[in-house]
């Protein structure tokens, strides 16, 4: 028990971590090379702190208010980048997480500055986060499996066919951006509930790091990777514990081992293996029929 | 929307003149051939028909309607689909999802009922399925459904490929050297197939530059030379065409 009790932080930490790790790969997923989640995040971090610190509105609807700020963000933000691809959505989505980092350190009658925001409320626990990242995980599934699953898969592998299919690619980008800019900002809402404080300094460069760590060391297209791949970057600084000083080093290091070696992400590729392993027990009296020449009819 | 047709159509790439003013009309429930050595700008016009290029002159008529200028997706969406000279498949997905990725432009449920998985999302997910399960029967390939489409010979990839393109259900079927790398079994089978679907109704265009299976499955050939077209009519009147004896088969 004392157990649990000891790790119960580091457990909030992965659910809420996990969540932003989706809002990245709802990007990823839909071929969107969007960097913005930590710019949402923050959006939805200090929106949500402040209506629920100046304002009567309670914590569920100040977290509605939040992800709808991130909704807003993502979809302005894709009003320019929907047209632009690859390393030009990149860079322009830095741009913004940058801008949003420098909002919330100027605004500082808003947002407190440097020092940030302090003393919000505790509402978002272990029992509150376990049910929302359920939630989320099981919409990402049912989206997957429907027929936007289908056109993300098609744009993110071919641009040009998913176009001749019919598949306005401007309009699923601007879901994809909707719906990244809303996870993202329930993520920084529930990091802003659950850490009784938010810096400037928590939005920037070590949360993207470990945002897009996470989805490509877990997989890129089952929903469980992101989960373990948060799992996985948070809990092994812990268990070494000599190596949580140098928590960037180690993750660039996995990062680039992972791609070597896994490229397809820890749940992906063993997905993968399984499968292959499936039909290969499965169809391998087939293959001598089918290689070769086409079965008559 | 009986009839495709180009009039006057010119491509120009820079000082390069890829196609001049061709004309040329594709009819619901036949074949129309376009063959031509090389070079001679087949997949050029094939591009520009589904709207990957613009024209730099001339017109696209489907019906009454205009369609030079409409961005690729909308083409498609109007019921005319093409497939790839070199076969573009989603590699990483299942045959299945493959062909019924196709079937996108007959999506009726909204992105919220598809976000939220309302039971209409779900029911057309099972019909679109049911339609590509027919698909792979009438190809005969319903084995590899569940294979990643990456991992097939290069035949079956092209089957695959046409199967997509026929999940869009489509008016008008713009095929671009199918039977490329097949095997002469293999490629007088889809002709068969092909065949039917013109007897179905669909109006299919044909590019090859296999002459004996051009003049075996076409109603009406075009012959193009460096971007000109140079010969039209039946496969008899083609075969005994003077020009294309000279341009094309060689004397």
């Amino acid at each position: 028990m004392s157990f649990i009790l000891t790790y119960r932080p580091l457990f909030d930490l992965i659910c809420i971590y996990t969540v932003l790790a989706y809002s990245q790969y709802v990007a990823l997923r839909a071929g969107l090379f969007s960097l913005a989640t930590p710019g949402f995040a923050s959006i939805g971090g200090y929106a949500g702190a402040i209506l629920l610190k100046e304002t009567s509105l309670g914590p569920v609807l100040s977290a509605i208010g939040a992800i709808l700020c991130g909704v807003a963000a993502g979809l302005i933000l894709s009003l320019p980048l929907a047209r632009l691809r690859g390393a030009f959505q990149s860079i322009a989505t830095i741009g913004f997480v940058q801008i949003m980092v420098s909002l919330a350190l100027y605004a500082q009658p808003l947002t407190g500055g440097p020092l940030g925001m302090n003393a919000i409320p505790k509402v978002a626990g272990t029992t509150v986060l376990v049910p929302i990242l359920i939630v989320l995980a099981a919409l990402l599934a049912v989206i997957n499996r429907t027929g936007i699953g289908r056109a993300f898969d098609a744009i993110r592998q071919d641009y040009t066919v998913a176009m001749s299919l019919g598949i306005s690619v401007s309009r699923y980008f601007r879901y994809a951006f909707a719906l990244s800019g809303a996870i993202g900002a329930l993520g920084g809402c529930l990091l802003a509930f659950n850490t009784y404080s938010i810096q400037p300094d928590v939005f920037g460069f070590p949360m993207l790091v470990l945002v897009i760590a996470a989805v490509i060391l877990g997989g890129r297209s089952m929903v469980a990777g992101p989960l373990v791949g948060t799992a996985f970057l948070i809990i092994l600084p812990e268990l070494i514990r000599p190596l949580a000083d140098a928590r960037l080093l180690l993750q660039g290091l996995l990062l680039i081992l992972v791609i070597i070696y896994l490229p397809q992400g820890i749940v992906d590729s063993l997905s993968h293996r399984w499968k292959l392993r499936r039909a290969g027990n499965g169809t391998r009296g087939a293959e001598g029929k089918g290689a070769h020449e086409l079965p008559s009819a | 929307m009986n009839s495709l047709r180009l009039e006057g159509i010119s491509k120009r790439f820079g000082g390069l003149e890829a196609v001049a003013e061709l004309s040329l009309a594709i009819e619901r429930g036949r074949i129309t051939g376009l063959i031509g050595p090389n070079g001679a700008g087949k997949t050029t016009i094939v591009n520009m028909i589904s709207g990957l290029m613009a024209p730099s002159a001339g017109h696209i008529r489907l019906g009454d309607d205009e369609l030079d200028g409409e961005p690729l997706y909308r083409v498609a969406r109007r019921g005319i689909s093409r497939t790839f000279q070199n076969v573009r498949l989603l590699r990483e997905a299942s045959v299945l999802e493959n062909i019924i990725v196709g079937a996108h432009r007959h999506e009726r449920t909204s992105l919220l009922a598809n976000t939220l998985g309302f039971p209409a999302a779900w029911r057309e997910r099972r019909t679109f399925r049911e339609r590509a399960a027919q698909l792979l029967r009438r190809f005969d390939l319903e084995e590899f459904a569940g294979l990643p489409a990456g991992g097939l010979s290069y035949g079956h990839q092209r089957l695959v490929e046409v199967m997509r393109a026929l999940a869009m259900e489509p008016d008008f079927l713009l095929l671009d050297e199918p039977v490329a790398g097949m095997n002469e079994v293999e490629a007088r089978r889809l002709g068969a197939i092909v065949r039917d679907l013109a007897h179905e109704g669909i109006g299919v265009l044909l590019i090859e530059h296999n002459m004996r299976f051009i003049m075996e499955f076409c109603d009406m050939i075009y012959v193009i030379d460096s971007g000109r077209l140079i010969a039209q009519g039946t496969a008899p009147a083609i075969s005994r065409d003077a020009t294309v004896i000279k341009a094309y088969l060689g004397g």
